[in-house]
């Protein structure tokens, strides 16, 4: 009974920030609670901000491009790593996994000092390859996920028949596994969108992504527009969410074993 | 990463030379070329010195680091800080997911699969959003306030931002997901006949809770820890959206001195102390959860 008040209770308040920032952006007198109205203003007032239709499309392209970098990248290296035995593996493994386990303010920090003395430094091409450098653990990791749970032997017998490797991998191999391959880039996709500290530190003046706009704004101005564009933002996560869930299950992308 | 070791029945080589070379090589390239070696650099960067007006100037120098340990600000103010804020988050975390993770382990269905959405869920959602809703949540007018004044539970507004608490407080929620799923891996490994037999002799929740499952789930809590404390020692983004300057964590400071400050030679010592202070954390913590499983291994 405890566990189950108390468990209830915490579940409640990890979601209650999402559902408040929510039902203030629509409600006709914004922060005042409890909701008084609906409301289309905040949103309204939000795709009129120059910012925010930027920050929009910036995050757009930076989160497709570097999510079919990593989802590629992941895909051939998943391939590799699965299916050959080589001398380094484990360190190969580590490699792939480790740009999880530095921490984001030093990769940031590493990122824009490199990126500056490249001469590179607010473009989208920075920001592209700092967000694909945090999705190629992720997507690595799904994609490899997903061709350990597939059985060899039915691309060993399209092989006996005589079907070239190209034409295994087009009639066996990725019909099985797409849905692995859609899930990783999904998650890919979605934590690029999201990503506020790596941008922070690679985003300049003229390419300013969703997440950073709104720091920017609610640095200044602390109103219910703000809440309508984070709302637009959480939107495409519980799309995302959903989808992910439908497709490999959330947990089993977020490395929850099956009870 | 159970998964790393393939029964060998499935590794099989395909026939000619070795393919897998070519299929790693371009992730092993784009990692090289704009990960390890900016890693490397912030780390040539960080013996820098910095000349105001100069961005910085090639040397070989360890004052960057000295400064760091020398001066009582940062000691005081910034490192003792963050390993305080650090630790009471991390410990305050795994606490917390206990309930939710014994509460998904214990449900089945629908309902096991909508709560474990339901806390993972902050995962996927932007850290700059989940802070915007906690600002509205505890601003000094805002909901909470309202409810505890409301209540007469207190008489003035709380201060719950732009201070300690109210970091330790968001590092402590941003944490909660991590940390249970760590706690699932060890509690759904529980056999469930083992809390049974405990309460057939007699035992009430609390003590099969402490004698049966809080043992058996240590390896979990550990693993959870771990990823708390090393995101936790290196927060930036939740000191900086809810502390600002009042609650200078190291990684903040790190970021500040680097573009802010434009020193990015002592913002890239800080940077290279608390990647070694989250490899410690990692090495640290490895080493006892192999011990704990070697423990684990001559009991049975």
């Amino acid at each position: 009974m405890f566990v189950r008040v108390t468990g209830i209770l915490i579940v409640v308040g990890l979601l209650l920030p999402i559902g408040v920032t929510v039902v203030v952006a629509f409600n006709s007198s914004g922060f005042l609670l409890p909701p008084s109205g609906f409301t289309l203003r905040w949103f309204e007032k939000a795709v009129r901000n120059r910012d925010f239709v930027q920050g929009f499309y910036v995050s757009l392209a930076v989160a497709t491009v570097a999510s079919l970098i990593a989802t590629g990248l992941g895909l051939l290296s998943a391939f590799g790593y699965v299916r050959y035995s080589f001398p380094g593996k484990d360190w190969v493994n580590l490699l792939f996994l480790s740009p999880l386990m530095v921490p984001v303010v030093v990769l940031g920090l590493a990122l824009y000092s490199y990126f500056v003395a490249l001469h590179l430094n607010d473009t989208l091409t920075a920001l592209v390859i700092g967000h694909a450098i945090t999705l190629i653990p992720l997507s690595f990791r799904t994609i490899t996920a997903s061709l350990y749970n597939f059985d060899v032997s039915m691309e060993e017998a399209a092989l006996n028949v005589g079907a070239s490797r190209i034409q295994t991998f087009a009639w066996i191999t990725f019909p099985i596994i797409k849905l692995g391959i859609l899930a990783g880039f999904i998650l890919s996709f979605i934590m690029s969108w999201n990503n506020f500290s790596i941008s922070l530190f690679l985003a300049g003046s003229k390419y300013v992504p969703l997440p950073v706009a709104i720091y920017s704004y609610i640095k200044f101005e602390f109103d219910a527009v703000a809440a309508a564009v984070s709302t637009i933002l959480i939107l495409l996560s519980g799309v995302a969410i959903f989808v992910i869930d439908r497709t490999m299950g959330l947990g089993a992308v977020m490395g929850v074993r099956k009870g | 990463m159970n998964q790393t070791d393939a029964s060998p029945q499935r590794i099989r080589k395909f026939p000619g030379r070795s393919p897998y070379v070519l299929l790693l090589l371009p992730a092993i390239a784009f990692l090289a070329l704009f990960y390890l070696i900016p890693l490397s650099w912030i780390i040539r960067v960080s013996f820098y010195t910095h000349v105001p007006g100069a961005y910085m100037v090639p040397a070989f120098t360890a004052q960057n680091y000295l400064r760091l340990v020398t001066d009582p600000w940062y000691i005081r103010n910034s490192l003792w800080l963050t390993l305080k804020v650090a630790l009471i988050s991390t410990l305050a975390s795994v606490v917390l997911a206990y309930p939710p993770a014994l509460l998904i382990t214990r449900s089945t269905g629908k309902l096991r699969r909508f709560l474990l959405v339901s806390v993972l869920a902050p995962l996927l959602i932007s850290m700059v959003c989940l802070i915007f809703g906690w600002i509205v949540m505890f601003r000094g007018h805002g909901l909470m306030n309202q409810v505890l004044l409301g209540l007469h539970l207190v008489r003035e507004p709380v201060q719950w931002m732009y201070n300690t608490f109210g970091v330790t407080l968001a590092l402590i929620y941003i944490s909660i997901p991590y940390v249970v799923i760590s706690l699932l891996d060890s509690l759904q490994r529980v056999d469930p006949s083992w809390e049974e037999a405990a309460r057939n002799v007699g035992a009430n929740g609390w003590q099969t809770f402490l004698k049966i499952t809080l043992p058996l789930s240590i390896p979990g809590a550990v693993s959870g820890s771990m990823i708390a404390l090393t995101l936790n020692i290196c927060a930036f983004a939740v000191p900086l959206l809810l502390g600002g300057e009042k609650v200078p964590m190291a990684g903040l400071v790190a970021y500040y001195q680097a573009l802010e400050v434009n020193n990015l030679p002592f913002g890239a010592a800080i940077s290279v102390m608390l990647l070694l202070a989250s490899l410690l954390v990692i090495f640290v913590f490895q080493k006892v959860l192999h011990a704990l499983y070697l423990k684990r291994m001559e009991v049975s």
